[in-house]
């Protein structure tokens, strides 16, 4: 990689010239492909826009093919020129988004850096436009969410932004470490700017959370995209992918469990069935019920007994709820004798005024450890991801 | 002059060690259904993905395959044209004979009847719609498949810049032959490329990429009809063509428009 700025040179008229050709493009019907005719015919040798995949976006000409793999791992603020061709990186609303290439070594930039900011000043605008159509999408997922629209108002919603009734979806969120502003400006595939089809799936923005509403099939390629997609605006990455659902009410549960999914750790997370006192749990936090503090008030007797006495009631009642109350297999994990099992659990009647011969308590006292456990890690990463920025 | 038989291409197979990854890339991104190793387009086969076989050598990536009225003619017509016979390829209930071009390429040729009702229509969606073969030797490329499987070149013409030739048999126009020196800096192999047929390319371009895959070659209109080429998120390439070439393809494969250099240079952009 360097800055040879050797090669062609155009006069000052000519220069003139090409810029107003360039403007001039950009007022036609399709202004990108005839920029890049222009550029093509301006420079006379093959031009192309190549996306951050390394993919091309738009050549002239068209049967070009590109050493585009070079591009990877290369600085997107500067221009380059390697392997035959000169780079200059193209912003999309401010975020370095693709490369006007051009073949050879260019002496002097002037034009290509005029494309350069007029093939950014289109696509922003497009961008602007998709990321309208995807806050009318948020205001409609907002509404569901919030379960302030039906079946059939929100199917009619939903239609609009390409959802087909009778399809099964999962929504997938993710969350990132970078500001909102940026998460909804930073275009996502170039291909969709450029053939002005608008997003192939439906995307929203929803606060700090990015929406994706997907078909089951292609629920875990669009995850996968979308942790790259927010890995190249900032770190601690988490994307969840919520279970398949038919109906626009049922968006809602997928919704949740993908929030529950994201909210247990970075990297991509598909919920499960396995998960469901993660759910409980993340229900009673998406309604700010006190689960965790009341988890805390049940269990704090033994707690506070374990700390007073040197005992250990808590770890014994946890590993006795997790065999299934199988006192051979308690005795056996903990290689205390029976008799001692059976007065602890005596205590453990005594100190919580519970009898564990009811179900209802064995249950109630199982998600209370199990919430109780899990609760710090699901304070700090989604009860409000803000504290850690 | 070759006499044009009746050959044509069948679905083709994706050789690769993670032929499930593969699978469900394209179950997503061309609507296919996995039936096993096939993957079926409007319930009849589209094309075959699973691991290569000793018979077949370490290869991978896609090789075409061609239905031929004689294969045991097929063979002999390609080794004598400096090709060779590599094994047999049984996969999903079929058996083919895979050959090794002059560059070293493989193809697949099976002598399965034509009403066997099991391959895509001519005009499925999603289906395989043509071939090109990058080849470095065009003209020993031609020699060999016009041999072997009984076709004629015609020239394609898509830009005055680009020797284009079809391999044309008396079932139409079966595969283009693109010399790829004559493209800038495309990686340096020679491969088989199928295209798949799409209402909308740049739509499904949008989407394809939205599921991972990059694209190599943009929407492209020429006078033999649109198309894309994008490699698939594994590394293989893999083209989308509009239905309207199909009879474009056809009109050229039966020479007509003549070729005249000067209106291709107009309609290429």
């Amino acid at each position: 990689m360097h800055h040879t700025r050797i090669g062609w040179s155009p006069s000052w008229r000519e220069l003139a010239y090409a810029q107003r050709s360039l403007v001039e493009a950009l007022a036609g019907p399709s202004p990108l492909d005839s920029l890049l005719s222009r550029l093509h015919s301006v420079m006379g040798r093959p031009v192309a826009v190549v996306d951050r995949r390394g993919g091309l976006v738009l050549s002239r000409p068209t049967r070009a093919e590109w050493p585009i793999k070079h591009l990877e791992g290369l600085d997107w603020t500067e221009v380059v020129s390697v392997s035959r061709y000169t780079a200059l990186p193209v912003s999309v609303d401010g975020e370095p988004t693709a490369f006007l290439c051009v073949e050879g070594e260019i002496e002097d930039l002037a034009v290509l850096e005029v494309a350069g900011v007029l093939v950014g000043v289109e696509l922003s605008r497009r961008n602007a436009e998709l990321r309208g159509r995807r806050e009318l999408l948020g205001d409609v997922l907002t509404d569901l969410f919030a379960g302030q629209a039906g079946e059939v108002e929100a199917t009619r919603a939903l239609s609009r932004h390409g959802y087909t009734p009778g399809v099964r979806y999962r929504v997938i969120v993710g969350q990132v470490n970078c500001s909102q502003q940026r998460l909804r400006a930073s275009p996502w595939n170039l291909h969709s700017l450029v053939a002005d089809t608008g997003d192939s799936y439906m995307r929203a923005v929803l606060e700090d959370w990015v929406v994706l509403i997907a078909p089951d099939e292609a629920s875990d390629q669009l995850a996968r995209l979308c942790h790259d997609h927010l890995h190249r605006l900032g770190p601690d990455v988490r994307v969840g992918i919520g279970g398949p659902q038919v109906g626009a009410l049922g968006l809602k549960l997928s919704h949740f469990e993908a929030k529950v999914a994201a909210s247990t750790g970075e990297g991509v997370r598909r919920f499960g069935v396995e998960d469901l006192t993660a759910t409980l749990l993340g229900a009673a936090l998406e309604t700010d019920t006190q689960v965790v503090e009341l988890s805390r008030r049940l269990l704090a007797p033994l707690v506070e007994h374990d700390m007073q006495h040197g005992t250990s009631l808590l770890a014994t009642l946890e590993t006795y709820l997790s065999t299934g109350c199988s006192s051979a297999e308690t005795s056996a994990h903990l290689f205390i004798h029976r008799n001692t099992l059976r007065y602890r659990l005596g205590l453990i009647e005594k100190v919580t005024g519970r009898s564990l011969q009811v179900a209802d308590t064995r249950l109630h006292l199982w998600l209370a450890i199990r919430i109780w456990r899990m609760g710090p890690s699901f304070g700090v990463s989604t009860i409000d991801p803000q504290d850690e920025r | 002059m070759t006499t044009r038989r009746e050959t044509r291409p069948g679905p083709p197979i994706l050789l690769t060690a993670e032929p499930q990854e593969h699978r469900v890339f394209y179950e997503v991104a061309l609507g296919w259904v996995r039936a096993g190793a096939w993957m079926d387009g409007q319930a009849r086969h589209v094309a075959l993905i699973d691991r290569p076989s000793e018979g077949v050598g370490p290869v991978s990536g896609w090789v075409p395959t061609f239905n031929v009225p004689d294969v045991a003619s097929t063979v002999q017509s390609t080794i004598a044209m400096g090709g060779q016979e590599v094994g047999d390829l049984a996969r999903g209930g079929r058996r083919w004979r895979v050959l090794i071009d002059g560059e070293g390429l493989r193809f697949a040729v099976t002598g399965s009847p034509r009403a066997c009702g099991s391959e895509a229509d001519g005009a499925s969606m999603g289906a395989l719609a043509f071939l090109d073969l990058y080849s470095s030797d065009t003209l020993l490329a031609l020699r060999l498949y016009q041999a072997g499987l009984g076709a004629e070149s015609v020239p394609g013409v898509i830009d005055v810049d680009l020797s284009y030739d079809l391999l044309v048999t008396s079932e139409g126009p079966i595969a283009g032959v693109v010399p790829y020196q004559a493209l800038s800096a495309l990686p340096a192999s020679p491969h088989w490329l199928p295209y798949f047929r799409v209402r909308d390319i740049k739509r499904e371009v949008a989407r394809i990429v939205d599921l991972g895959a990059s694209v190599r070659t943009p929407f492209t209109d020429t006078p033999l009809g649109e198309f894309a080429v994008l490699v698939a998120p594994h590394g293989e390439a893999f083209g989308l063509q509009s239905p309207r070439a199909d009879g474009l393809l056809l009109e050229r494969a039966q020479g007509w428009p003549p070729v005249d250099h000067h209106e291709a240079q107009r309609k290429t952009p």
